[in-house]
């Protein structure tokens, strides 16, 4: 076929497009009805969970079965494991509530771990001045203030989000350092108090305030055990049956729906996410209080973190968190347990990395799916063959 | 130059079908568009005109079909392949970098741009493709500051310079003033004179009859017919969207009914809208019990920032709103004095989908006892407020717990109007209340609007189908460009003189 | 306050800022286009051992720094790979890279917790201009990774301001959908951005473990991938200003040791905490001076995955 300047681009181009799509082209795309989430999400944790534990051997020294056994004993296999599990939870499942619920609508409560070092400081700070109430008094106050103070902690980023729309995401996670820059002042300086063990501890927070332990068949634990469980079933009541939980059901679902209804979306925003710093301020106070018994950057380890992957791959679920937690904090004692056989925790970190991988392909999965398509044949044309 | 019968086809679409999920959206289709000519593609919403569209500019990927340009066959999925084809589209939400001037979008992905670039090259280089192509464009000028018709000169110049000869535009007219969409199809019978084949996708009529040489009409995903534009009137076109334009003839009838009191009173409103032009301009009227009024207007003429005072969801410039007297203050106030707000994006806005039906169903009394008592929704009162509601519009489910998205899509109009057309409601405000529903649908919505009227309620009704408002108003006033340029009782209503109106005609 | 420990100072600012400057300047180009790698202290953690590593292997630091930029663009390959060609939540997938890289960098580490670096980066006197009493010394006796460091900005801006292919990389970051109707590859680019990021950062971890700590311990980063990552933000994506950050942050911790040693009433953690709040405060004064305009001042798409169609 005679070909003119014109069209020769054309015929060019067709013939290279013919041979291209001669082959099968896969693409990305979204599902038209994504599939169930929850679902995928919990099997693919429990996969990642499975498939990390038992490439995990390749990559220690000590065998296989020595460190199964020592993950196993050093968690559900003894009391003293399980204990370690309960007592890890705590801040981990308050942490989990901490993060899902501004989640629910979208909004991000990556200042988690500054909460807990606010809330912990503004408890320590009110404790020295409480040194002779009783327990019935001090315990509650501090409690409180643990709470206003984490709140107070994530409303500048909150603010700063529903009326400048700056990112939330990253205000609250820089002011993470500036909180341990804080504590770290208070518990060098003016509350310092030499320890023998070495690191960064404040003085002592009162004997009163120390969170009692309760004994529940032989299981030794301090009852903040009690407002781990019991908050997520609180929450979830609230989402069920509260004027708060229906709004921020119908706005985190679709905003122009809430505003159409008359919500005060803003305000709905702003104390969903103080909510969130409050009860970050919370966990902070129950590890000083039931932990640490004294002010130190170690009254947080990730654990903020932490908690918003747990809400995260639990969708914002209560239950999902509360269940999460629970495995989390058996992963996280499992890397305690394997460092008595020379193992370092890190192996435990790859892990959860590696689970949290799984749970968003999981994810990733109910959302999307690979879609192929077929040539665009054209029957009997060959006059492209002479080029 | 040849006449439309004898040029060569530009593109050429065969067996397209495209499904997302269950849905089938375009269903075996195939097409063809001469080179040179304006070709429209008419259809009501959902008919599948932009799929297909997508399809061929490469923004969508069919699940069967061949597509060719000028003989030669070209492959799916990529708009890069398409543009190359010589096929580009023009969104309707448009594909523009906000930030960036007019010149740099238009160098976006070129090739004729050189690779180390000075803004006095791009701006020249901009200005050049604006003579080239005769549209008017500010180089200089960042996209945030320009108006809804610049930003659609930008990106139709910039398909244009990329060489497309298969120009595409889906629904250009919707954000344009009647100035720039006569002078859009100025433009556009210009191109086609220079060899360009331009389709356009509408759902507008007389704007399809303006410009277009031949029409092709597609109904829930298949193509019906392609005819001349001289074998067509308004007629003869809205017989092939609509199933039966015989039944149409039947809404030109409606009750009379005796208005009460008055309900709604829209005083001297003046506002602008979010680019600080003139939106509404000293607009006054009111409308009574028992009273249907439509403000009828070509979308753009400030219908927008109506709604959005009434609804209390702006506040005016000037000028008031009041509900049985009392003027509201933010959407809480005019829920509270009795507003029903039946938006245009019913699913979307009016309902949340993912959401169950008793949720859905208390959207509007949520605050009211006995549903909420001391911070707390009871869930009893709720669901069975829900269930009332449901079986009230005949729902195809019983099942309060269902979500929204899961009820088709009529049941969900269903549930809607039969939340917002309840008897404590003192005034509905409804904005194309009949838009993109099928024949059984419109009807089932007007005669719940109408008889909502006849048990009490103000209806204010927001269209531009001049059909459905004639069908169901007592009053109708014309909006143009902000001002109210007519008012008409039923019985006066020419739908001629009506029509001009719309238009831009004084009296 | 004397002479020359002014000079120390601000010539150890500069000295330990390259790093950071050098990550930033990475994290820019990706977040132009869009992505937003929040494993950038994971990335500059895997540079730093395997430079190290290397080092120790080769005994050549050159070899150490390329092996970095390698490894460290692997790395922010995979992060992209499961987060922008999977569509993939950015936070968790970040995060999780984070903790892998932990694991396995400590892991990897443990039997050279201590160890000094065999071959460190050499410092070299630009003739002439060190000699300049006060400024010259502590201007121009730095490492050579420190020079090149200074002039990557000056790349950036020239690449994202005065050339074409710098136009495309930030309609993508802005309007990807406009980018791809224009037939430019958004899921492309933006890996190829995310893997040229994560080659910066892993010469940026490199640096630390070659030329500024010199040696490895767990951990060795210590958080200037974070601080990098913030740079990018205070700098409200302009390559002028994250060389003002750069240093800005890095002078501030040199400021906090020097206080100490002069016995200034002003805390330490001061100090380090500047950095983060002058981020924070910059960027809501940055928002809240331009909410009139129509735009805003982070690349549009920041962050959000890309669907066709």
């Amino acid at each position: 076929m005679t070909v003119e300047s014109p069209r020769s681009f054309l015929s060019n181009y067709s013939r290279l497009a013919k041979s291209r799509s001669s082959r099968l082209r896969w693409r990305i795309e979204r599902r038209a009805q994504p599939l169930n989430l929850g679902l995928f999400r919990v099997v693919a944790v429990f996969l990642g969970i499975l498939v990390s534990l038992a490439v995990a051997p390749f990559f220690t020294s000590a065998s296989a079965g020595t460190l199964y056994n020592s993950m196993w004993s050093g968690t559900l296999g003894s009391t003293t494991g399980l204990e370690n599990v309960l007592t890890i939870s705590i801040p981990l499942i308050l942490c989990g509530l901490a993060a899902s619920i501004p989640y629910r609508l979208q909004l991000w409560n990556v200042g988690i771990d500054g909460q807990i070092y606010m809330g912990a400081w503004a408890a320590s700070g009110i404790s020295y001045h409480l040194t002779n109430q009783r327990s019935f008094i001090i315990i509650p106050i501090m409690l409180l203030t643990a709470m206003v103070a984490g709140g107070l902690w994530i409303l500048v980023p909150t603010l700063a989000r529903v009326f400048l729309g700056v990112s939330e995401v990253i205000t609250t996670f820089l002011l993470n350092f500036v909180a341990l820059g804080w504590l770290m002042y208070w518990a060098t300086g003016p509350w310092y108090a030499p320890s023998a063990a070495g690191g960064v501890f404040a003085v002592a927070i009162p004997p009163q305030a120390d969170l009692e332990l309760l004994n529940i068949n032989n299981l030794v634990v301090n009852w903040g055990i009690l407002i781990a469980l019991g908050l997520p079933l609180v929450f979830w009541a609230a989402n069920r049956y509260s004027r708060w939980g229906y709004e921020v059901t119908m706005i985190g679902a679709s905003e122009k729906a809430g505003r159409y209804a008359g919500m005060n979306v803003k305000r709905t925003l702003i104390t969903t996410m103080l909510i969130g710093g409050a009860l970050g301020g919370l966990a902070g106070a129950l590890n000083l209080m039931g932990t640490n018994y004294q002010l130190t950057p170690g009254v947080t380890n990730n654990t903020g973190f932490n908690g918003l992957i747990i809400a995260v791959l639990a969708g914002a679920n209560e239950f999902g968190v509360l269940i999460l937690g629970l495995v989390y904090a058996v992963l996280l004692s499992a890397g305690d347990a394997i460092q008595v056989v020379g193992e370092s925790a890190n192996l435990v970190f790859a892990v959860i990395g590696v689970t949290l991988i799984f749970g968003t392909f999981g994810e990733a999965y109910a959302r999307l799916h690979l879609v192929h398509t077929r040539p665009a044949d054209v029957p009997g044309t060959t006059s492209e063959g002479a080029l | 130059m040849a006449s439309v019968d004898e040029q060569a086809e530009a593109l050429t679409l065969r067996g397209i079908e495209k499904r997302f999920g269950e849905l089938v959206a375009v269903e075996r289709l195939t097409l063809s568009f001469k080179k040179g000519e304006v070709h429209a593609l008419l259809g009501e919403n959902g008919a599948g005109k932009s799929t297909l569209m997508n399809v061929a500019a490469g923004f969508l990927t069919p699940d069967e079909g061949e597509m060719e340009v000028d003989g030669h066959s070209v492959s799916f999925g990529s708009p890069r392949t398409s543009l190359a084809a010589g096929i580009g589209m023009v969104h309707q939400h448009f594909r523009l970098v906000e930030k960036f001037t007019v010149a740099e979008n238009l160098a976006i992905g070129a090739d004729d741009v050189s690779g180390v670039l000075s803004h006095r090259q791009l701006a020249e280089r901009a200005r050049d493709l604006a003579q080239q192509f005769d549209i008017d464009i500010d180089p200089t000028s960042p996209i945030w500051a320009l108006s809804e018709g610049e930003k659609q000169r930008v990106e139709v110049l910039r398909t244009l310079s990329r060489g497309a000869r298969v120009l595409i535009l889906d629904e250009p007219t919707a954000v344009l003033t009647p100035d720039e969409a006569d002078r859009l199809c100025r433009n556009l019978r210009g191109m086609a004179a220079d060899g360009t084949t331009v389709i356009f996708i509408s759902h507008k009529l007389n704007e399809v009859l303006n410009v277009a040489d031949r029409i092709s009409v597609m109904r829930r995903g298949a193509l019906l017919e392609t005819k001349d534009r001289r074998d067509c009137n308004i007629e003869t076109l809205s017989k092939m969207m609509f199933e039966d334009h015989a039944a149409s003839e039947e809404q030109l009838r409606h009750q009379q009914r005796a208005s009460g009191n008055e309900v709604l009173a829209v005083t001297h409103l003046s506002t602008r809208d979010d680019r600080g032009v003139s939106a509404l301009h000293d607009v006054s009227f009111v409308v009574h019990q028992r009273e249907i009024v439509g403000v009828v207007g070509v979308a753009g003429n400030g219908q927008k920032e109506l709604e959005k005072m009434v609804t209390g969801d702006r506040r005016p410039d000037q000028g008031s709103v009041a509900i049985e007297g009392v003027d509201i203050d933010g959407i809480r106030s005019a829920l509270k004095a009795g507003l029903a707000y039946i938006p245009e994006d019913r699913i979307g806005t009016g309902l949340v989908p993912s959401q169950s039906i008793w949720r859905n169903a208390i959207l509007r009394n949520y605050l009211e006892g006995p549903i909420k008592r001391r911070g707390m929704i009871r869930g009893r009162h709720a669901r069975s407020f829900a269930s009332e509601l449901v079986a009230r519009v005949e729902l195809s489910t019983s099942d309060t717990a269902t979500l929204v998205h899961q009820l088709s899509g009529g049941n969900a109009q269903k549930l809607l109007a039969g939340r917002e057309l309840e008897q404590r409601r003192r005034i509905v405000v409804a904005v194309n209340p009949t838009q993109g529903l099928d024949i059984k649908a419109a009807e089932a919505v007007r005669k719940a609007l109408s008889e909502a009227c006849d048990n009490g309620l103000a209806i204010l009704l927001i269209s531009a189908d001049l059909d459905e408002a004639l069908g169901l108003a007592d009053r109708i006033l014309v909006l143009y460009e902000g001002q109210v340029t007519g008012e008409f009782t039923a019985q006066q209503a020419d739908r001629d003189h009506i029509g001009m109106l719309m238009g831009g005609a004084k009296q | 306050m004397n002479d020359t420990l002014v000079v120390a100072s601000i010539a150890s600012a500069i000295s330990s800022s390259t790093a950071v400057l050098i990550a930033a300047t990475g994290e820019l180009l990706v977040e132009k286009t869009g992505v937003y790698n929040i494993a950038l202290e994971g990335v500059m953690l895997v540079g730093a051992l395997s430079g190290f590593l290397v080092d120790l292997a080769t005994g050549s630091w050159f070899l150490g720094l390329a092996v970095a930029a390698i490894a460290g663009g692997l790395f922010a390959l995979l992060y992209g790979i499961i987060t922008v060609l999977f569509r993939t939540d950015l936070i968790v997938v970040g995060v999780a890279l984070i903790l892998v890289a932990q694991g396995l960098t400590n892991t990897l580490g443990t039997s050279h917790v201590g160890q000094s670096a065999k071959s460190v980066i050499p410092i070299w006197n630009v003739p002439l201009l060190s000699h300049i009493p006060f400024l010259g010394v502590a201007l121009f006796r730095q490492s050579v990774v420190t020079y090149v460091a200074m002039l990557m900005p000056v790349g950036a801006a020239y690449l994202l301001n005065r050339t074409r292919h710098g136009l495309n990389m930030k309609a993508i970051g802005e309007n990807p959908e406009a980018a791809d109707a224009s037939g430019i590859s958004v899921i492309g680019w933006r890996l190829f951005y995310t893997t040229v990021g994560g080659a910066l950062a892993g010469i940026g971890g490199a640096v630390i473990t070659l030329g500024i700590v010199k040696d490895w311990v767990s951990d060795v980063t210590a958080g200037e991938g974070w601080i990098a990552f913030a740079v990018v933000f205070f700098s409200g994506w302009q390559p002028g200003w994250i060389i003002v950050g750069a240093y800005f942050f890095g002078s501030l911790s040199v400021l906090g040791y020097v206080g100490q040693a002069l016995g200034w009433p002003i805390p330490s953690q001061f100090f380090t905490i500047l950095p983060y709040l002058g981020t924070v405060l910059v960027m809501i004064l940055r928002a809240w001076l331009q909410r009139r305009r129509g735009a805003v001042s982070w690349p549009a798409a920041l962050g959000l995955p890309f669907y066709r169609g």
